[in-house]
């Protein structure tokens, strides 16, 4: 008989009951890994021929983990990440694209109303000023979604920063864990809290940056993420973000001058938004823009209002430097090949005097085009090389303009909207588009007739007839460019939401998985605590009824 | 498959928390009456309702353009109505001189007065402007006064009246490539050339012609002052048939007016109840769906409820 058996017993069922403990204790813990003792007997004594047990002794705490379902499930938070944060993007670009009643895309058809209601009161001055009015509004709301995209943009790059910040404490206590349970592994001790701790942030830190997961010696991670070691051992990769010479933001190892390909997670989400996304929806606003200031452009210039024909003008898009070629000059929409007809009316007489000019961008500068011009008669051309803009004036008694003789395009070189002489809108792109200011500022110059008379809708024809021309280079119209736009932008909030739902569904299914292996039940607790419990009382019993026994015998007389 | 009391509570809380976002949603549809609220509820149908909208917009201008237009028509019908009477009015005037059995000067001059008066009046009409100071007979010149006295006799009668407006129509948009012309040319006043090169130039000239003959400025015999007459008559015959074209002409387009209008409102209606088809939620559906999701989220929050209050703790003495 042995008091060592019991003693083992009430021992053993102790450290269960502790191990229990912690279980019920940590069952809401998130990434808690139930733990269970392992109970073995002790190995036996010989006492005679007879081999006698000595007890039972716990083994050790394991710790109940599946570590393909953990890794998948790291795999699938960096798969939700990416979708969350990618989601995230295109929700706030539906919201600032789709305003049915103030967009660049409402407000070009507003304008295109404005004109065909034009027609009808072509000699009414308030309804051109309200059309002129109604121009600026496209302009303005072309600049405000330009604005509204880049301070998307620039929300975008603050959330990029906010998470790197959020990235590197993460590495760093996930490699200051690795330190921690290499060193309890050496003194042969089983780590589990630690190991939980680790699984944890681990798991957090794949939601904000994919990361993959290498198993080292003493129980140490190496995570691996772009290419880069964001983790090996006890040190971590310090990441920082940085702009290129572009000013598109990379994340780099601090230190570095080299951007690590991240992908998954948030932040790999937010870096294909950033790089994809925002630029592919700026571009088609700025493309928008663009053709509707060379639409509008090509039928103004070659167009007159009721002002008449000028006595002056003054190009409005000025050139960085009047010597150098058109084509480089900085000019948003250069002209082409081509050539421009210039007449120049005697007031007195009526009689109307054209004359061509050629012009070839890649070999004329604003020098050259302006001499051109200075050579028709009673016309002067002046380049003004501080403001790179060409003035046109006729001499007294004439007038000129640029409607042609009415059979042939008389701006084939797109050379008047390119300078901005007579031009509709000035400016490249979204957010720099403007209404010219000679317009703005005499809304007798939108030019709705091709003949010079007033009652003449000719021009203004040509310009309702922009509506419904095919323009954009997938073969649709301006507004219809923007609803395509409105739809494209809604279809990727539509597929990245169900992307995002399939992610996070998946991610319940691992994470019921993982429960399911790992997860407290504490109704078992509360069974393997009662059978630890009665396991104690027993062995109490027995170490009574040895001490009883002992008793007995000693109380032999 | 082992399950935890915890796996049972994320489980539930999940579903009650999709339930919940899906009545949300249908009581924002409910409560706007409509089912597409955002691009991303239907991309192509959200692009269909805003296109819709864009059409019936550009047609309600359309609308008030064919209002405009209609004013100008109508004003220009009743201007060429108004030149016909002034016609036929001088042709009884010319029938009264042509019958009379003798030359009465006196009786001439007061009939030479009243075509000088018809004159007059036709000028006015010709010169006639709309409300907007437009002039309803100078083509697109809509701002030059379109008929002009270049040249008068010793008593200041017109013997010269000259045409400075355009030869071409003001036209207005009425729908997509769709033109009409409202504000013509004063060629309406012209007369039918027949080929003769004394043929007079426009219903001015006829007037013009018919007021000196009366007066019988030339001095033509009674003979040769009859057959002038009966000449003039004539004209003025062929001047107030082209009057009744161009009105013919007026008329049908605006019955085109009218069927294009009728067209308009058709189409607008149109558009209007796809759009109501497309976004309009469908109340009875959602509100079976709301009251679906009502009816689980309450069996959700119940098996909440209950699994909380089973635990093995409860049974333990």
């Amino acid at each position: 008989m042995q008091f060592g058996i019991g003693v083992s017993a009430l021992t053993t069922s102790q450290r269960a009951m502790d191990v229990i403990g912690n279980n019920i204790a940590n069952a809401n813990t998130p990434g808690y890994h139930r733990q269970v003792v392992q109970l073995s007997s002790v190995a036996p004594q010989r006492l005679d021929n007879l081999s006698i047990g000595r007890g039972v002794e716990v083994a050790g705490i394991q710790r109940l983990i599946n570590e393909h379902i953990e890794e998948t499930q790291i795999r699938q938070t960096a798969a939700t990440g990416t979708s969350e944060s990618q989601l995230s993007v295109a929700t706030q670009l539906e919201s600032r694209l789709s305003n049915e009643k103030a967009s660049p895309g409402a407000r070009l058809e507003t304008l295109f109303n404005r004109l065909e209601g034009l027609s009808s009161q072509l000699n009414s001055s308030a309804e051109r000023k309200l059309t002129v009015a109604s121009a600026d509004q496209v302009a303005r709301e072309f600049n405000s979604s330009a604005t509204d995209l880049l301070h998307l943009r620039d929300d975008l790059d603050q959330s990029i920063g906010a998470l790197v910040t959020e990235i590197n404490p993460l590495t760093r206590q996930i490699a200051q864990l690795n330190a921690e349970i290499a060193r309890q592994s050496t003194l042969g001790s089983a780590p589990n809290d630690l190991m939980d701790q680790r699984s944890q942030a681990v798991q957090q830190l794949s939601q904000k940056i994919g990361v993959e997961v290498l198993s080292g010696n003493q129980g140490q991670l190496t995570l691996m993420s772009g290419g880069a070691a964001l983790v090996v051992g006890g040190r971590a990769l310090s990441l920082e973000v940085a702009r290129n010479a572009d000013g598109e933001v990379g994340i780099r190892a601090a230190g570095t001058s080299t951007d690590l390909p991240v992908a998954g997670g948030q932040l790999g989400g937010y870096l294909i938004a950033r790089s994809e996304t925002m630029p592919r929806y700026i571009a088609r606003i700025d493309d928008l823009a663009r053709a509707v200031a060379k639409a509008f452009n090509s039928v103004q210039t070659t167009g007159v209002g009721v002002a008449g024909a000028f006595t002056t003008l003054t190009s409005q898009q000025a050139v960085r430097d009047v010597t150098q070629t058109l084509t480089s000059a900085g000019l948003p929409s250069p002209p082409t090949a081509g050539t421009v007809i210039v007449a120049v009316t005697n007031t007195a007489t009526g009689e109307r005097t054209l004359t061509t000019i050629n012009v070839d961008p890649t070999q004329q500068s604003l020098n050259d085009i302006g001499n051109a011009f200075g050579t028709i008669p009673n016309l002067t051309a002046f380049v003004n090389s501080q403001s790179g803009t060409l003035s046109l004036m006729s001499a007294p008694g004439f007038k000129f303009d640029f409607r042609g003789d009415g059979t042939t395009s008389s701006d084939s070189a797109g050379l008047l909207g390119a300078l901005g002489l007579n031009s509709f809108f000035t400016g490249g792109d979204a957010a720099t588009l403007k209404v010219s200011s000679d317009l703005l500022s005499n809304a007798d110059r939108l030019a709705t007739s091709s003949s010079g008379q007033p009652g003449d809708s000719g021009n203004l024809q040509r310009l309702v007839a922009l509506r419904d021309a095919p323009l954009m280079p997938n073969g649709t119209t301006l507004s219809g460019d923007f609803l395509q736009t409105i739809a494209d932008v809604g279809a990727d909030v539509q597929g990245l939401t169900e992307q995002f739902d399939t992610n996070q569904l998946l991610l319940d299914r691992l994470e019921q998985q993982r429960q399911s292996l790992s997860g407290v039940d504490t109704n078992e607790e509360m069974v393997n605590l009662l059978k630890f419990q009665r396991m104690f009382q027993i062995a109490s019993r027995y170490i009574n009824v040895l001490n009883t026994t002992y008793d007995d015998l000693l109380s032999i007389r | 498959m082992r399950v935890t009391t915890e796996m049972q509570f994320q489980g539930l809380l999940r579903n009650t928390q999709k339930t919940l976002a899906g009545m949300a949603k249908l009581q924002d549809q409910l409560a706007s009456g409509l089912r597409l609220q955002r691009p991303s509820d239907g991309p192509a149908e959200t692009v269909r309702v805003l296109k819709n909208r864009q059409d019936d917009a550009r047609l309600t201008t359309h609308l008030a353009t064919i209002r405009d237009a209609s004013v100008a028509l109508d004003a220009s019908t009743a201007a060429i109505t108004d030149v016909k009477n002034v016609l036929t009015h001088a042709k009884d005037i010319a029938l009264q001189a042509a019958n009379s059995a003798a030359s009465d000067p006196a009786s001439d001059q007061a009939l030479a007065q009243e075509i000088d008066g018809a004159l007059s009046t036709l000028l006015q009409i010709g010169n006639r402007k709309l409300s907007d100071g437009r002039s309803l007979f100078a083509g697109t010149a809509t701002e030059t006064t379109p008929f002009v006295v270049a040249a008068t006799d010793s008593a200041g009668r017109p013997t010269q009246i000259n045409y400075q407006g355009s030869d071409a129509s003001s036209q207005v948009l009425i729908g997509p490539g769709q033109t009409l012309n409202t504000l013509i040319p004063g060629h309406v006043f012209e007369l039918p050339q027949t080929g003769n090169s004394s043929d007079p130039k426009d219903a001015f000239q006829v007037l013009m012609n018919l007021r000196d003959d009366i007066r019988n400025t030339r001095g033509l015999s009674s003979t040769d002052r009859n057959a002038a007459l009966t000449k003039h008559i004539d004209e003025l015959d062929r001047a107030t048939t082209s009057a009744l074209d161009t009105l013919g002409t007026q008329g049908v387009q605006a019955e085109l007016l009218t069927q294009w209008r009728d067209r308009i409102t058709d189409v607008q209606l149109s558009l209007q109840k796809q759009n109501v088809e497309l976004e309009s939620v469908d109340v009875a559906a959602a509100i079976t769906s709301l009251t679906q999701n009502q009816n689980l989220y309450k069996i959700g929050l119940s098996l909440i409820q209950q699994i909380n209050s089973l635990n093995l703790s409860d049974f333990l003495q």
